[in-house]
């Protein structure tokens, strides 16, 4: 089938694009520098110096170089986005939604602490690509004002979850909705995309590593799956799944719930997470799931250069090199030896 | 008449000082008994203290786990979910005990860390939170140590005051003004007895 000329446009910035993201030997031979200062200097000798050559080398710390580095990471999403139109442009801004769900999610912890928030803590998402007023939101003075915003925005259904929230004590609840709302329109518009299925393919095994380290978690803790049960609905829905695994993900014993991911779609995920279930550590579970998406994203990315998974490819990417220079860096703060630094 | 420590040998002055040394005596049984008590609170509580090198080193590998947790998760993640937990209260309560200041320390809100939405945090949060009460309890009881030692410290040195040095100087006080008194009765009867043999001459 002929591809459309937008398609194509997209897919070469892509690949544009992703000269400027850190090869992976250069994001190890980051981690092998000495301390933290060096590892500025390293990392500022490439494209970031646009970004860190204003910041004062003596006084830097791993908090600002994080939040530097999350801007460059929101930047270049932002940037793909506005580059691209029509259902592209759709699909981009679904995806953008992350960082939204993000600061949404930010907002919701402090208001219901009643700890105080300002837009200075969120990530700088520009407000055209935002579905909720932040800067009305921060503002507000309790979490059941926070839910007035959620109500007109694509995140009214977690409005549902706010009185389970409030006698948790936990955003838990609400976050777990807002997520699982945030694929839900992901896949709506990647499935008006060319590559429909490769991308909702991607998207939901991304969703899936999510709830599978939430639920075995959880289950780690001993803390009771009520939250999950009551959205199972959605959840499935969201993954594109029969309730019944969902369901079996939930009722599932820790030594048999790898079997229950290997029997399904997301097979893959189980080699990874293997290991972290036989431990019962989260830890280590967060760090197997983390490596095991990388893992595939890049593998599906290798394999089809000319697809639209390719521009999917570079966003995961951006995101990961987001992570693993935050990582870093606060690891050189910490002075901790560069093999035990976790690079996905 | 004659005086020894500001007291006159009187037998008012004997009656007094009788009295004053049973009061002494009273208080030195009742000091010793306060001193027992201590001792054996002291006894009690020092095995205690033999678990504070088990809570170190689980604070330890606590605080090795914080590390990991933080290099994950970032300190924006940290921040945020921290912001779930309600501020934290608690009371120091004062107690004075037999004259023995002793602290507690009361927690009115306790974190609600089973709050944090994220898995890893809440994790680190629970364990984090064990092992500092656990640190929590053993301060107090250190503290109680610390307070009771004193106090045995200062409780003995006022028995033993008492034991060896006022009770000894009462008795000896008292002695002394039965001596005099009976020195006086003696010379005060010799006396009347010359004037007696005098005015019969």
């Amino acid at each position: 089938m002929l591809k459309s000329s937008s398609y194509i446009y997209l897919v070469s910035r892509a690949h544009g694009l992703a000269t400027h993201l850190l090869k992976p030997d250069e994001i190890e031979s980051l981690a092998k520098t000495s301390d933290l200062k060096a590892f500025l200097e390293n990392v500022s000798k490439g494209d970031y110096v646009r970004w860190l050559g204003g910041l004062d080398k003596e006084s830097v710390d791993a908090k600002s170089l994080s939040r530097v580095f999350a801007s460059v990471y929101v930047d270049r999403l932002v940037h793909l986005t506005r580059i691209t139109s029509g259902r592209f442009r759709a699909f981009l801004t679904e995806y953008l939604g992350r960082v939204e769900v993000e600061n949404l999610k930010r907002v919701l912890r402090a208001k219901m602490g009643g700890k105080p928030i300002s837009l200075e803590d969120l990530l700088p998402l520009p407000r055209e690509f935002e579905t909720i007023n932040f800067s009305d939101v921060v503002n507000v003075k309790s979490l059941d004002d926070v839910s007035f915003h959620l109500a007109p925005s694509p995140y009214r259904e977690a409005v549902d979850a706010f009185p389970l929230a409030k006698s948790m004590g936990s955003t838990y609840p609400i976050e777990l909705l807002v997520e699982n709302i945030y694929f839900t329109n992901t896949l709506e518009a990647a499935a008006k995309l060319p590559s429909a299925k490769s991308i909702s393919e991607v998207i939901r095994n991304e969703y899936a590593a999510s709830l599978v380290y939430n639920v075995l978690a959880m289950k780690f803790l001993g803390s009771p799956m009520t939250v999950f049960e009551k959205y199972t609905g959605m959840i499935s829905k969201g993954l594109g799944v029969s309730p019944e695994f969902v369901n079996d993900l939930l009722r599932s014993r820790e030594d048999t719930v790898v079997g229950v991911i290997r029997g399904s779609r997301f097979s893959w995920l189980a080699p990874y997470i293997e290991e972290a279930v036989e431990k019962g550590s989260v830890v280590e579970l967060y760090r197997a799931v983390k490596r095991g998406f990388a893992e595939y994203f890049r593998s599906i990315g290798r394999k089809k250069p000319l697809d639209m998974v390719y521009v999917l490819w570079y966003l995961y990417s951006a995101e990961y090199e987001y992570i693993n220079l935050s990582t870093i860096a606060t690891a050189k703060e910490l002075g901790i030896d560069p093999s035990e630094i976790p690079i996905f | 008449m004659s005086s020894l420590m500001g007291v006159s040998a009187s037998r008012g002055a004997l009656l007094e000082v009788r009295k004053q040394l049973q009061f002494i005596r009273k208080s030195t049984q009742i000091l010793e008994m306060k001193r027992d008590k201590v001792a054996s609170e002291l006894n009690r509580l020092l095995p205690l203290l033999k678990g504070r090198e088990e809570i170190e080193s689980r604070f330890t590998e606590v605080y090795k786990k914080f590390v990991k947790v933080l290099v994950d998760q970032g300190y924006e993640e940290f921040r945020s979910s921290s912001m779930v937990v309600p501020k934290v209260e608690t009371r120091l309560q004062r107690r004075l005990i037999m004259g023995i200041e002793e602290y507690d320390v009361e927690l009115v809100s306790p974190p609600n860390v089973e709050a944090i939405p994220n898995p890893a945090i809440k994790e680190l949060a629970i364990e984090f939170h064990k092992v500092f009460m656990e640190l929590l309890e053993m301060s107090v009881v250190e503290n109680k140590i610390e307070a009771l030692a004193y106090d045995l410290m200062n409780t003995a040195r006022k028995v033993n005051a008492l034991q060896k040095i006022i009770i000894p100087s009462y008795e000896e006080l008292i002695k002394y003004i039965e001596e005099r008194i009976m020195e006086e009765e003696l010379s005060e009867f010799v006396r009347t007895k010359f004037i007696v043999e005098r005015r019969e001459k």
